[in-house]
């Protein structure tokens, strides 16, 4: 029973922690401008995420290390350092955003500008990274996440046009009016957001703070087969929503509030008020986990001891590299940069150094001297190997689209 | 060697795309750019006079807290205020173009007007000015309508 409860939470958890500023923002862009033509973009990046995310957790519940640590040791230092610069610059942009997501949320509630949010919002970070256990900091804020579902009932409630909808999805075409380029920029900035780096090093990381052995893999395959499509759900929710209230109006998404729209249009101020608090909780949950991440990269390439399962003296240098980016993202957040665009360039940036995460980890989980029998199957692997084509291509086409795009424009 | 003309390369890049990626606004050299221009403003100032109607409406029916609307109507207008400045630092490229500039310039004005009204109607929580304010922006979106996309 206990065992049960355990992964129904971490099923939950999964679901509630999957959406963050960077999904909340690019799902909404989208469905208001393509409709629901970019929908297979969800599907693609949640089955790619899923892959990986498991063959991560897999990694930490049987070495007992984090991926980081044994990309270092089986790549060596300077590929590991390359990894290490092109994750934690992704990871610090994502910090940014998610910071400014959680003021931004806080200011939908109290329409005091957000700015003046975006210290207490840090020290409010702080100290609950400081203070509260890995088990229940995650569990706390992925259930409160589950406050987005509101989305899938203002969704059913608006009464769309199931039809279309579904027609828009399944036949995939460029809308009239937009152009190729963009529409795939757009194709982009979806996959990146739903396969942003920080979720697999906070995921493999998670499963050694949970201290994972063999026997939670049920548990892994569960949170990742369960949780993750679930979470996808939510995306496609979220930009069915959009397509459905925001589009037919003309209306292009380059604010929060927008995104909250069609939930008050369907639920009034009841699902207004629940949607602001899964803004909150979505935005501040990945504020912790990407913040959290940044120590992770850092301590694990540098050999330091790391994570919340030591404490805090013992990890020190884990918790200055928090603190210090901490520090400078609510800095750069302070000098009035709007935190929706630099979530717009996140993901799309993420996007062009995914191979640098996903490739690491794909040779850390053939190893068999890491992995023994648990190393990744043929089919995983076959699948991995797509994804990797598709993954270099991206990471490829990225910049060049943005610059031809004006980064979407 | 490498030499310092290769590692000055991506520094080159980085600032490249950084100019091409904050560039949103250009020189206009022919009428057919200008309007082009003025079409672009047109839907980016349809999507803000279409939220903020859609701001009002929820307020009409009371189905939105005083300080969500007050701040999605606030953004609406500052949305609006960046399509208007944007659009009067293009310069006009012909005597030609100086009659659209005139003519566009007064319906962007008048929105970023009904929105600044519509601002200060929610958040006195004036139910007549919403209201009135919704019917300006109703008028001014059916104005910009035929503007989108030309």
């Amino acid at each position: 029973m206990k065992k049960m409860l355990q992964v129904t939470l971490g099923i939950l958890t999964a679901i509630g922690g999957f959406v963050d500023i960077g999904d909340l923002v690019a799902n909404a862009l989208t469905g208001a401008r393509f409709g629901m033509s970019l929908a297979w973009v969800v599907l693609v990046g949640v089955f790619g995420i899923i892959l990986f995310a498991e063959m991560s957790g897999r990694v930490g519940a049987i070495t007992g290390r984090p991926v980081f640590d044994l990309v270092r040791e089986r790549l060596g230092v300077r590929a590991g350092l390359a990894n290490l610069f092109a994750s934690f610059f992704i990871n610090f942009l994502t910090v940014i955003a998610e910071i400014g997501g959680v003021a931004l949320a806080l200011e939908l509630a109290t329409s005091v500008n957000y700015l003046l949010w975006v210290p207490i919002v840090a020290v409010l970070l702080w100290v609950t990274i400081w203070k509260i256990k890995f088990e229940s900091m995650e569990r706390l804020y992925g259930l409160m996440g589950l406050c987005l579902l509101v989305f899938a009932v203002a969704l059913w409630k608006l009464g769309p046009d199931w039809g279309s909808l579904w027609g828009d999805a399944s036949n995939p075409t460029v809308p009239r009016g937009e152009g190729h380029p963009t529409w795939i920029y757009y194709a982009i900035a979806l996959f990146g957001a739903a396969m942003t780096p920080y979720e697999v090093f906070f995921f493999s990381s998670g499963a050694v703070e949970e201290r994972w052995t063999k026997k939670d893999l049920m548990l892994n395959r569960a949170n990742v087969y369960i949780g993750f499509p679930l979470g996808a759900f939510l995306s496609l929710a979220i930009m069915a929503c959009s397509a459905s209230v925001l589009r037919p109006r003309g209306i292009s998404v380059d604010t929060l509030s927008q995104v909250a729209l069609p939930v008050s249009v369907a639920l009034g101020k009841l699902g207004l008020a629940v949607v602001l608090i899964g803004f909150f909780a979505a935005t501040f949950g990945a504020a912790i986990e990407t913040l959290m991440s940044s120590g992770y990269t850092v301590a694990q390439y540098f050999g330091w001891q790391w994570g919340k399962y030591v404490a805090p003296k013992q990890a020190a240098r884990f918790h200055v590299v928090m603190l210090v980016t901490l520090l400078l993202a609510t800095m750069v957040t302070l000098t009035t940069i709007d935190p929706v665009k630099v979530t717009e360039y996140s993901i799309v940036l993420s996007a062009a150094a995914l191979p640098l995460t996903y490739l690491p980890i794909l040779v850390v989980a053939n190893d068999r001297e890491f992995m023994g029998d648990k190393k990744n199957s043929r089919v995983t692997n076959f699948f991995a190997s797509i994804y990797l084509v598709i993954i270099m291509v991206v990471a490829v086409i990225t910049i060049p689209l943005m610059l031809a795009t004006k980064a979407g424009a | 060697m490498i030499g310092p003309r290769v590692r000055r390369l991506p520094c080159l890049v980085l600032l490249a795309t950084a100019v091409l990626v904050t560039g949103c606004v250009g020189p206009s050299r022919t009428d057919a750019d200008y309007h082009r221009k003025a079409s672009n403003s047109a839907e980016a100032m349809r999507s803000a006079v279409e939220t903020g109607r859609l701001v009002a409406d929820l307020v009409l029916r009371d189905r939105a807290f005083g300080n969500y609307a007050n701040v999605a109507a606030t953004e609406a207008e500052q949305a609006a205020d960046g399509v208007q400045a944007a659009f009067d630092s293009v310069q006009p490229p012909s005597t030609a173009a100086d009659d659209v500039r005139e003519k566009f310039d007064a319906l962007l004005q008048a929105a970023t007007g009904a929105l600044g009204d519509l601002r200060i109607a929610v958040r006195r929580h004036l139910l007549g000015d919403v209201r009135k304010a919704a019917d300006d922006l109703k008028k001014i979106s059916a104005q910009l309508e035929p503007l989108v996309g030309v």
